[in-house]
């Protein structure tokens, strides 16, 4: 099971390449302050990255309600124990 | 002859002949028999007019299925996988007695009034979506659709789970014209091995099931005497229906619509997925259709009487299959209850399922709502591969099928490969995760 951050960032930049590779758009440079509110990656790409942190972690910190983040490590920081 | 009790004089006619092969066990008209009277005499000493019977072996389920007509005892089947719920299942239809694998007969400590008339058999739907239901069925109406005194002899697979509506159709249709049901062993080359081995004629199975069977490599060469493929219980698309009829050319092929609830219904042999869109006015054996809210819905003297524990007499049968008239067909789209919630828009999983088994190299397809805090639920496909495949270049074909084939919500955002479908207890698709 994942905990450091940095496992979350690699897994969450891994994720965000695939995700890319499954759009067949060109890959970006991610990295921990990149933002995820912009660029190929949408909504509902957030929406399944989250379950799948969810799966690997086994927290889930939008159990009490919606947690803003922005960048790679924010999302990271959420499911760091 | 009473028609209920053509099953035991049909038992009694047959002598010694093999009804059931189960793994190495062969089963004949004989033991089934002797069986049910093991049975009976069992019950005698209790006041009892239902009884479960709690066992997935073919020859307890065909020696229960005797009782109805011969005991005037209601029989609830129980597959085992539903066995934490037998208390449940005791109260609901006041039984006193239970009958366990190898036809072993226990008492129940409930007392009630049992309010069953003693001439039914009870099923249980498969719970998937909640808590399984006990559906009451006449003997009769199991009997309905079914055909028998064809010239040559017939093999049967029995690839459902023998408790369930579907397996004992298969049982009775064999065991009332005294033909042989094979149980279809785990693992699909073994299935293959077996069906040339005992030169099955008959497949009844779900659309997933010949899929994954065709994968492991069944054809006409493969199953050389098959002389019936038989879909149900999920939808037969028309990408299954036109494989199946290329490899099995000399092979019937045909669909039936049936649920523990509606009964064996209808029937359709000409190769094309969905029904006449005629049958809609005229009807089709004995069945009524209606659609509402895109859902079919159905009356027939073949469905069930109702739910056990509830007065209510159905009349039309809302199936939660949703459908879509498209020029003289109504196609089958999707189960209501399988829709998933994509950020407030419903989306049918069997949808995106069709369209990833458009790509050459996938065997089959199962996608699923995954809960997601941020969009309702997310979509999940799994993946099962063609062998031999590269995983990642057939990922990229995937998505660039799909890409043009859906709408940006329908696209699944997490893809894994998984080595086979995994079914159900019913024998359809279920998600592994």
């Amino acid at each position: 099971m994942m905990n450091s951050r940095q496992e979350l960032v690699n897994f969450i930049i891994q994720r965000l390449l695939q995700i890319e590779r499954d759009k067949g758009v060109q890959s970006s440079v991610f990295g921990e302050n990149t933002s995820l509110m912009n660029g190929s990656v949408d909504s509902l790409d957030l929406a399944a990255l989250v379950v799948e942190l969810q799966q690997a972690t086994n927290r889930d910190p939008f159990r009490n309600g919606l947690v803003a983040f922005d960048s790679v490590g924010d999302l990271a920081g959420l499911y760091a124990s | 002859m009473h028609p209920d009790q053509r099953l035991t004089e049909a038992l009694r006619r047959a002598g010694d002949r093999p009804i059931v092969l189960s793994g190495t066990r062969k089963h004949t008209s004989a033991t089934i028999l002797a069986r049910f009277e093991q049975i009976a005499q069992a019950l005698n000493d209790r006041s009892t007019s239902c009884v479960l019977c709690v066992s997935d072996e073919p020859e307890d389920i065909l020696a229960c299925l005797c009782l109805p007509s011969e005991r005037v005892a209601s029989v609830l089947f129980v597959p085992d996988y539903l066995r934490q719920e037998i208390p449940a299942f005791v109260e609901v239809v006041g039984a006193r007695a239970i009958v366990l694998p190898g036809g072993l007969v226990n008492s129940t400590n409930h007392s009630g009034v049992t309010r069953d008339p003693g001439d039914e058999v009870l099923l249980v739907t498969s719970g998937t979506t909640g808590k399984p239901k006990v559906v009451r069925h006449k003997l009769r109406s199991l009997f309905a659709r079914i055909r028998i005194g064809t010239p040559d002899q017939r093999v049967w697979l029995l690839t459902y789970l023998p408790s369930s509506f579907a397996g004992i159709q298969v049982l009775l249709t064999a065991a009332l014209a005294g033909e042989l049901a094979v149980q279809a062993p785990r693992g699909y080359p073994e299935t293959l091995a077996l069906s040339a081995e005992q030169r099955v004629t008959h497949l009844s199975c779900t659309p997933t099931f010949l899929r994954a069977l065709i994968a492991a490599g069944a054809r006409d060469s493969m199953m050389p005497c098959i002389r019936q493929i038989t879909l149900g219980g999920e939808i037969a698309d028309q990408r299954t229906l036109t494989t199946a009829r290329e490899l099995f050319p000399r092979t019937r092929i045909s669909h039936i619509y049936a649920a523990t609830e509606t009964g064996a219904l209808f029937s359709v042999s000409d190769g094309r997925e969905g029904f006449p869109k005629s049958w809609l006015q005229q009807g089709m054996e004995g069945v009524r259709f209606k659609v509402l809210d895109e859902t079919l819905h159905v009356q027939s003297s073949r469905a069930m009487v109702g739910y056990a524990g509830c007065e209510r007499v159905t009349d039309w049968i809302d199936t939660g299959d949703l459908v879509r008239v498209e020029g003289d067909r109504v196609l089958f789209v999707g189960r209501r209850d399988r829709r998933i919630n994509v950020g407030g828009t419903k989306i049918l999983p069997e949808d995106v399922e069709r369209a990833i088994m458009e790509v050459p190299g996938v065997v089959d397809a199962v996608v699923t709502g995954v809960p997601s805090p941020l969009s309702g639920e997310a979509v999940l496909a799994e993946v099962v591969p063609a062998n031999g495949m590269d995983a990642e270049e057939l990922r990229q074909r995937i998505f660039a099928h799909i890409r043009s084939r859906l709408a940006n919500h329908q696209v699944p955002r997490i893809l894994r490969f998984a080595p086979g479908v995994t079914l159900s207890p019913a024998g359809k698709k279920a998600a592994s995760i």
